[in-house]
C-alpha cells in the first residue's frame, strides 16, 4: 500500500482523504503534498463524486412508506430472550443437571452392576451442538442404549448474516 | 485522456453537519421507541430509509433485491429493538442489520459462500497499477455524469466486477461517509482490514474505470 519513491504513501493519502488523520498529521501531509500526490487525491475525489452521484440517482425514488406505516401500526416488539452468552450458560447448567439426573436414574433402575463401557461423544457445529451417549446393555450383550442430545442456537433479530 | 486539472482542490475531510445534535435526536427517538412509541421508531426508519437502501443496493447492485432486503431489515430492527443496548449509534446498528440481511440474501441468491477472503479478493487487482492509487482522473464532472448514460453504465459494470465486501466498504465510506471505526463496527472486522479493503476497492475501481474509458492503468504496459 506504500510507494517506494519520495511520494506520500497511499496509506497516508487515503487516511488524509478520508479525514482520519489528526490535525497535526493533516498539516504535515499538506506541507508534503507534491504534484503527483495531489493528482492521486484528485483521482480519489473524482471517484467519490462519481459514486455519490450514482448512488443519489439510484436512491432518488426510494419510498418505504407502506412498510413503515405497517411497522408503526404493529404492536411493539417484546424483549427477547437473554443474550446469547447468558442464555448459553443457562442452557448449559440446565443441560448438565438434566444429564446428571438422567445418568443417576439410569443406573439406579438397573438391577445388575453398572457398566463402565459407556461412550460419550460431543460434537459442536456451527449453530448448535450434539452429544451422543452409548452404553452397552449388560443383560443383552447384543444391544446398546443410545441417547442423543441436540441443541440449536439462533442469533436473534439480525439473521445469520456473517462477516464480509 | 483528459489532462487532469491542476487547480482542483484537495479533498477536504468529511464533516457531518450537526452530528452531535443528530445523535442526540436519534438517542431520544430510540428511547421513545424502546418504551413502545411506534411512531418514534417510524420516524427513525423514515430518517434512514434512503441510506439503508443505499447500503443494501451498494452491496447487492440490484434495486429489487435491495428493496426486499430493506424491508426485511426494517422488520428485524423492529423485532430486535428491545435488545439494542444504545451503546452504538442507531444508524450503525441499522447498517449492521442491513449488511447481515444482504449477506443472507446473496447466499440464498447465489447459493454460495459470501465470506470474504481478503487475500484472494485483494489479488483481483493483479495486473493493475503496481504502484498503488492512480494519479489519473477520468475527467468527469460528477454532476454532469448524472446525465451521462454511458458513464453510468460503465460505473455500474465496474461496481458489479467488485466483490460484495469491496462494494460494501466503498458505499459505507464514499457514499455514506462513515468513519473507519464505524465501518469496522458495521462490517464486523478490524480497522486495518477496512483500510486494506478500501484501498484495494478504490484501486480496483480506478483500474476498471480506466479500462472502460479505453485507458491503460498506470504501471501496465500497453
Amino acid at each position: 500500500m506504500t510507494r517506494t519513491s519520495s511520494h506520500l504513501s497511499d496509506d497516508l493519502l487515503q487516511r488524509y482523504h478520508d479525514g482520519e488523520l489528526s490535525a497535526v498529521d493533516r498539516v504535515d501531509v499538506e506541507s508534503r503534498l507534491d504534484g503527483e500526490s495531489r493528482l492521486r487525491l484528485e483521482a480519489l475525489d473524482e471517484l467519490r463524486g462519481l459514486l455519490r452521484t450514482h448512488s443519489a440517482a439510484e436512491c432518488s425514488g426510494v419510498d418505504f412508506a407502506s412498510i413503515i406505516d405497517a411497522i408503526e401500526k404493529s404492536p411493539p416488539a417484546v424483549a427477547k430472550a437473554p443474550p446469547r452468552k447468558r442464555r448459553g450458560l443457562v442452557s448449559l447448567s440446565a443441560f448438565s443437571a438434566f444429564a446428571a439426573g438422567a445418568f443417576a436414574l439410569f443406573f439406579f433402575l438397573r438391577s445388575g452392576p453398572p457398566s463402565n463401557e459407556a461412550a460419550v461423544e460431543s460434537l459442536e457445529v456451527s449453530g448448535g451442538s450434539a452429544t451422543v451417549l452409548r452404553m452397552p446393555d449388560d443383560r443383552n450383550p447384543n444391544q446398546t442404549t443410545t441417547i442423543i442430545w441436540a441443541s440449536l442456537e439462533e442469533e436473534p433479530g439480525q439473521g445469520t448474516g456473517g462477516t464480509l | 485522456m483528459q489532462t487532469p486539472s491542476t487547480t482542483s482542490t484537495v479533498a477536504a475531510p468529511p464533516v457531518a453537519p450537526d452530528a452531535a445534535m443528530d445523535r442526540a435526536d436519534d438517542a431520544a427517538l430510540v428511547t421513545r421507541a424502546r418504551s413502545g412509541d411506534q411512531a418514534a421508531f417510524g420516524k427513525l426508519l423514515r430518517k434512514y430509509e434512503r441510506r439503508v437502501f443505499s447500503v443494501a443496493n451498494g452491496i447487492l447492485r440490484n434495486v429489487d433485491d435491495a428493496r426486499d432486503v430493506c424491508q426485511e431489515a426494517f422488520w428485524k430492527a423492529h423485532n430486535a429493538l428491545a435488545s439494542f443496548d444504545g451503546q452504538a449509534q442507531f444508524f450503525t446498528w441499522m447498517y449492521r442489520i442491513t449488511v447481515n440481511v444482504a449477506i443472507d440474501h446473496l447466499r440464498k441468491r447465489r447459493g454460495e459462500r459470501v465470506e470474504f477472503d481478503d487475500a484472494r479478493a485483494n489479488g483481483e487487482d493483479e495486473g493493475a497499477d503496481p504502484n498503488g492509487l492512480s494519479p489519473r482522473r477520468l475527467g468527469f464532472d460528477p454532476v454532469r455524469a448524472l446525465e451521462d448514460r454511458e458513464l453510468r453504465e460503465q460505473l455500474e459494470r465496474a461496481l458489479k466486477e467488485l466483490s460484495p465486501a469491496h462494494r460494501a466498504v466503498l458505499v459505507l465510506r464514499e457514499v455514506e461517509g462513515l468513519a473507519y471505526q464505524e465501518m469496522a463496527d458495521v462490517v464486523g472486522c478490524s480497522i486495518g482490514t477496512i483500510m486494506s479493503r478500501l484501498f484495494h476497492a478504490r484501486k480496483r475501481m480506478q483500474s476498471l474505470l480506466l479500462a472502460e474509458r479505453g485507458e491503460v492503468p498506470v504501471g501496465v504496459d500497453a
